[in-house]
């Protein structure tokens, strides 16, 4: 029986479905569902409501089985038709819904008979029409910005499969078999799934994170409010106790040192006096108590004390002789002193190795004689570093250089201690491979070279704050910067590392008020 | 018609050829490159700030991972710097089993460039020709600790264990076979017409230079400087062992894979007398449970696969760990020099520059 008039009423979801079933008639666009030129009389394309105007006379037979089947899958029973029921008279044009369901029936058994591709069709009309319509989910599909977080799949396994980056529409459930975030195709599940599922579906929906997962409904679906916890709380109370603050870190690691490990001839010799005066006058005091006591336990005829017995140095057994600093023999140190002079503060050796220590003002020139006096020619400088000294006073930084002469397979370690806030001359001028080592130095220390030709962090991004190698840097806690994730729109991402960290316990307690 | 315009490209942070992470901004005019900025740091781990939190024994795993293709390297170079900070003696068994393990890792190491530098440059077979050798190396180290790659291989004052039997039968079988293997890459490459295009007279970098910049490794005796820490300054057994310095005059790409491969040979040969000289008696000395340090401070350069590789370390009085732990790696201060070799050459050069600097990103960044 010819399909004569197609429109489309108002309330289109553009779920794509009849332009599936029949893309000769249907166009869905961006907002609507067109009927096509091609199809029309008059020509036109739109939703062809207010016109009505007549299917071209060659569709009108051809189409009808699809234009029908496009019509039953239609979510939202918006496409409407007019058809020339066998012998009956055309009625003008003024078709219900109603009355066009029931001309449907009672076309249909003649057809099926002659057509059996109408057999699905006539199924699925006599199950629409003789049970009350089930409210149902008609399509599912996932927009962009899948976190892949796995929660949807928990709760609903039959529709979701959550992929390696994003999540997928199960093939099982969808007409058109395909399996991807249908988020173009707009492919409606199955309708028996779409009910049996819809409580899962809509709890997954509303336990989506970050509010991807997206459904089309058809009657009154229950609805399900979405979930709310401490993390996903998105009012300001909530977000304001995630306290971001560094000194509140519960497991923050800071190693302050307590001695000054500064290696040095002077001040090894030194502590060697200290502590042979404190043994001398141990032993005294041991000697005087044991005179004291024995004048007293003779004195009441007591039995006198044993003779105190001065300890020798204890002797460990194993292989380890410990490197002691030790008086300057080597020529370099002794030819250093001699043309440096004064700002030569110190010179010793120790494991073997030669260590001048100079005035910083004087590395310079010291760093140039080093490379280019033929007795010395410490033609490469191999390492440049610091140390932080926070317990000393009068420096807070020890700077090294470590010098190699190839020609005369030697090392020399210059030395230089420096307060804070003070800027070195750098070494570039002189060794230009200083140029990273001391660049290292600044983004570790933040330690300033005076005519270095390109100080910037090296290691660190250029906008770390902080200088990791001093020793108040803490190994825990500081350095773990607020999360900024800029793709993350709804601020998901960032609540759910914040909340990760302080699982971790780390750096996320709100700081007790003091 | 065409204007006359510079154009700036990056070269990595993730593209195969630099081995890593590295990322080089390249400044272009049409082909040649006009400036060469090489830009590091995204491996930074801060190894230095964790090891000196750590006890010394804790530290050795940490130096595993900086260069990863030559662990045992590393590891060496840790342990004798805690040996030099403690004034530890370390028995001369001990000694030589270092020394061949650190040569097989050398062996490794450079069958690991070998492989890659060729694959850069267009040369795919010797990928799989080196990476076969390379295997049973590996081999080896897993028999010996148990560990492939981050093999964690020697501890303070020795050894944990002595060699394990059928160890030194398993090294010389891959001996007696290695020498063969070295020809057969030579076969590959050594008079390969594309291989001598794309790197003869390929990023050179002279002596003076290689020198101001710190250059150190075969880079450094392919500009005809006869330095090598192993006879410099001599650690674990090198001074018992008998070896050359294989060095070339040209300082170009084509020089430094003939030092690399001359390497082979002399390494092949230092493996071969630690296996013929091996000492009996102990692996390992006798040290406390708890090492505490004195006040001192040491830096120890031993020769890795790709340069001087030194370790500078404080102690604390009573110290358990480090006070102050720095690693001066190689490929650090070796790629220093990139802009050096590449600046004023071709784009397509770069790729070769890198490759011959052998650089493993995890040591530049720490």
């Amino acid at each position: 029986m010819p399909i004569t008039k197609v429109w489309i009423e108002e309330g289109c979801i553009v779920c794509n479905a009849c332009e599936a079933e029949c893309p000769d008639v249907f166009h869905v666009t961006a907002d609507s569902c067109h009927i096509k030129a091609d199809a029309r009389i008059d020509g036109q394309e739109d939703e062809n409501r207010s016109s009505k105007s007549v299917l071209q006379n060659g569709l009108q037979s051809s189409l009808e089985t699809s234009i029908i089947a496009a019509a039953v899958a239609c979510p939202v029973n918006v496409i409407q038709y007019e058809q020339i029921i066998s012998q009956i008279p055309i009625e003008p044009p003024k078709i219900e819904v109603e009355v066009a369901i029931e001309v449907i029936t009672s076309v249909v058994p003649m057809v099926a008979e002659t057509e059996p591709a109408l057999a699905k069709v006539q199924s699925v009309i006599s199950e629409t029409i003789t049970s009350a319509p089930k409210p149902r989910i008609t399509e599912v599909w996932i927009d962009e910005g899948c976190i892949v977080c796995n929660a949807c799949e928990a709760e609903c396994p039959e529709v979701f499969h959550v992929t390696a980056d994003s999540c997928h529409i199960k093939a099982d459930v969808r007409l058109d078999g395909k399996e991807n975030e249908n988020r173009f195709e707009k492919s409606k599940i199955k309708q028996v799934l779409g009910e049996s599922l819809v409580e899962k579906i809509i709890s997954a929906a509303a336990g989506c994170p970050v509010d991807v997962i997206k459904y089309g409904v058809f009657g009154d679906v229950p609805k399900i409010e979405k979930k709310l916890d401490a993390v996903h709380d998105h009012s300001p109370d909530a977000v304001r106790s995630f306290v971001w603050d560094i000194a509140a870190a519960p497991n923050r690691v800071v190693v302050m040192p307590k001695t000054i490990p500064l290696p040095s001839l002077r001040t090894f010799l030194a502590e060697q006096e200290a502590q042979k005066i404190a043994d001398e006058a141990k032993w005294q005091k041991q000697l005087a108590d044991y005179e004291i006591n024995k004048t007293k336990a003779l004195g009441e005829n007591k039995e006198p004390p044993k003779a105190p017995v001065r300890p020798a140095p204890k002797k460990d057994d194993n292989d380890m002789i410990a490197p002691v600093p030790a008086s300057a023999d080597a020529p370099e140190l002794l030819y250093l002193r001699e043309k440096l002079g004064a700002s030569v503060q110190e010179i010793f050796q120790q494991s073997g190795e030669l260590v001048c220590q100079v005035a910083p003002e004087a590395i310079l020139e010291a760093l140039v004689l080093c490379k280019d006096d033929p007795a010395l020619k410490f033609e490469m400088l191999v390492d440049e570093t610091a140390t932080h000294y926070p317990v000393a006073d009068e420096f807070k930084f020890s700077i090294v250089y470590h010098l190699t002469s190839l020609s005369r397979q030697r090392r020399l370690r210059l030395r230089i201690l420096i307060p804070e806030n003070y800027d070195v001359e750098s070494a570039v001028s002189v060794y230009p491979g200083a140029n990273w080592l001391e660049r290292e130095v600044f983004d570790m220390f933040g330690i300033r070279f005076k005519n270095h030709p390109d100080l910037r962090r090296i290691l660190c991004p250029d906008d770390w704050e902080g200088y990791p190698l001093r020793k108040e840097y803490p190994t825990l806690g500081l350095g773990q910067r607020e999360i900024d994730f800029r793709e993350d729109r709804s601020g998901v991402l960032m609540r759910l590392s914040l909340e990760k960290a302080g699982n971790l316990n780390i750096n996320l307690k709100k700081p007790e008020a003091n | 018609m065409f204007k006359n315009e510079e154009l700036e490209i990056n070269l990595g942070p993730q593209h195969p050829s630099t081995h890593g992470v590295l990322r080089v901004k390249l400044r272009l005019d049409g082909e040649t490159i006009v400036k060469c900025t090489p830009i590091v740091g995204y491996l930074h781990r801060g190894v230095e700030k964790i090891c000196e939190n750590k006890t010394f024994f804790q530290g050795q795993v940490w130096t595993d991972r900086m260069d990863y293709v030559a662990a045992v390297s590393n590891n060496l170079g840790w342990a004798e710097s805690v040996e030099k900070l403690f004034g530890i003696h370390v028995p001369r068994r001990a000694h030589y089993v270092r020394t061949m393990m650190t040569e097989l890792n050398r062996i490794s190491s450079h069958l690991l460039w070998l492989g890659t530098h060729a694959l850069d440059i267009g040369a795919m077979t010797v990928f799989l020709y080196a990476f076969r050798e390379r295997e049973q190396i590996l081999d080896c180290f897993e028999s010996f600790c148990g560990a492939r790659l981050t093999t964690t291989a020697f501890r303070i004052g020795g050894l944990r264990e002595d060699i394990p039997p059928g160890f030194i039968k398993q090294v010389q079988a891959f001996q007696d076979r290695f020498l063969d293997c070295i020809d057969e890459y030579e076969t590959l490459l050594t008079e390969n017409r594309i291989w001598k295009r794309r790197t003869i007279g390929i990023a050179p970098i002279n002596a003076d230079e290689c020198i101001a910049f710190g250059v150190t490794g075969p880079v450094l005796r392919a500009a005809g400087v006869k330095y090598d820490v192993r006879k410099a300054f001599p650690y674990a057994a090198y001074a018992e062992m008998n070896f050359e310095i294989p060095t070339r005059t040209e300082a170009d790409t084509y020089a430094r894979y003939l030092v690399r491969l001359e390497e082979f040979r002399q390494s092949h040969h230092i493996i071969q007398q630690c296996i013929d000289g091996l000492p009996e008696g102990n692996v390992m000395a006798k040290i406390p449970k708890v090492l505490k340090s004195e006040v001192n401070e040491i830096y120890h350069p031993i020769e890795a696969p790709k340069g001087e590789l030194g370790y500078y370390l404080v102690g604390e009085k009573g110290g358990q760990n480090p006070y102050r732990f720095h690693v001066r790696g190689p490929s650090f201060v070796n790629l220093q020099a990139l802009p050096q070799m590449t600046e004023g050459r071709l784009l397509a050069d770069v790729i070769a520059a890198i490759g011959t600097l052998d650089v493993v990103l995890g040591e530049v960044d720490r």
